[in-house]
């Protein structure tokens, strides 16, 4: 009798060493690769950050340089502006002593002569020659008008080259 | 001999892992620390921005502005220098001055001037004065009339400044 086995024969499906360490390996280099790429896209962005950085602390140095010149600036110009108002101001100041002055003189009525004058901050004293007593209110009206003076007093100190003398005080504005 | 496989590769891949995630960790504290930082340089620059911007086109009018203060100072200074000859005239009107320089340090000059001479050509001399001498201060004129003339004593200081 003959006997047929027609059973395919099975290798045991077993891993040996070598697929054990090809697995390993894979694995390992899996792993490595893995934390290789995560490390260098980490680091590119470490980098990205500091470029960042180095560049908004270069835009903060130029930023503060230009301050400190703006503010030598703004020094120098208050100085400069200071000075000139000093300058103007005194102008102004003696503006008004002058204007007075040539008031004084100009507002004269005819035949009215100013003999003496003083002028101080305030105030002015003027003392007058007129033919009348109505060329004194004229004279003093005028200078009123001139919106520089106000009346605080009108005196007569009796007469002089045969003219009225008047002592005029008047509070300058 | 696979337990030993095993055993090796496990310790090489564990200890890859721990490397890689130690740095990691140290990556990104040291990212978060830099985020910090350039989010306050960003509030930094700003805000300098803002203090800056409008002002810094005006700083090329600073050498022009300079030179205007430099002038003015030198000019005050040659008025202090000269104060004596820039009260005195020869001339018509005569003026004679005296200029007290007690508070010299402060930059103080009181003073007493006399002028006598037309009544124009003392207030033409008194606004030249003015010119010459730009921080003059008239605290009191008393004049007395002379016919066309005019005698003009001023007092008043000048006050430069320190």
């Amino acid at each position: 009798m003959i006997r047929i086995d027609l059973a395919v024969p099975r290798r045991r499906e077993r891993l040996t060493t070598w697929h054990y360490l090809v697995i390993w390996v894979c694995v390992f280099l899996f792993v490595v690769v893995g934390a290789g790429i995560g490390l260098v896209f980490q680091g590119r962005r470490l980098e990205s950050i500091e470029q960042e950085n180095a560049s908004l602390r270069a835009t903060s140095d130029s930023l503060k340089t230009q301050k400190t010149a703006v503010a030598h600036y703004e020094s120098i110009e208050a100085q400069y502006r200071e000075l000139l108002g000093k300058i103007e101001d005194a102008s102004r100041y003696n503006e008004r002593y002058l204007e007075v002055m040539r008031l004084l003189d100009a507002k004269l009525g005819p035949r009215m002569k100013l003999v003496s004058f003083q002028i101080e901050a305030d105030s002015a004293t003027a003392m007058v020659l007129a033919p009348s007593n109505l060329e004194v209110r004229r004279y003093v009206d005028a200078l009123l008008g001139s919106a520089m003076f106000e009346l605080i007093t009108s005196e007569p100190q009796g007469s002089r080259e045969g003219l009225i003398q008047h002592r005029l005080l008047l509070r300058v504005r | 001999m696979k337990v030993a496989i095993s055993v090796i590769f496990g310790i090489l891949t564990a200890l890859v892992l721990v490397i890689g995630g130690y740095l990691g960790f140290v990556t990104i504290r040291e990212s978060k620390g830099l985020l910090r930082e350039v989010d306050s340089l960003q509030t930094r620059v700003n805000s300098l921005k803002s203090e800056v911007a409008g002002r810094a086109e005006r700083l090329q009018e600073e050498a022009t502005i300079a030179a205007e203060l430099d002038s003015l100072r030198s000019a005050l200074q040659a008025s202090e220098e000269g104060i004596e000859e820039r009260f005195t005239n020869r001339g018509r009107p005569t003026s004679k001055a005296v200029i007290s320089d007690s508070q010299k340090v402060e930059g103080i000059y009181p003073f007493k001037l006399k002028v006598d001479g037309a009544a124009s050509a003392v207030d033409s001399f008194l606004i030249e004065l003015q010119k010459q001498v730009p921080l003059v201060r008239f605290e009191k004129l008393e004049g007395v009339r002379k016919g066309r003339n005019l005698r003009l004593e001023a007092t008043g200081s000048v006050r430069f400044p320190r």
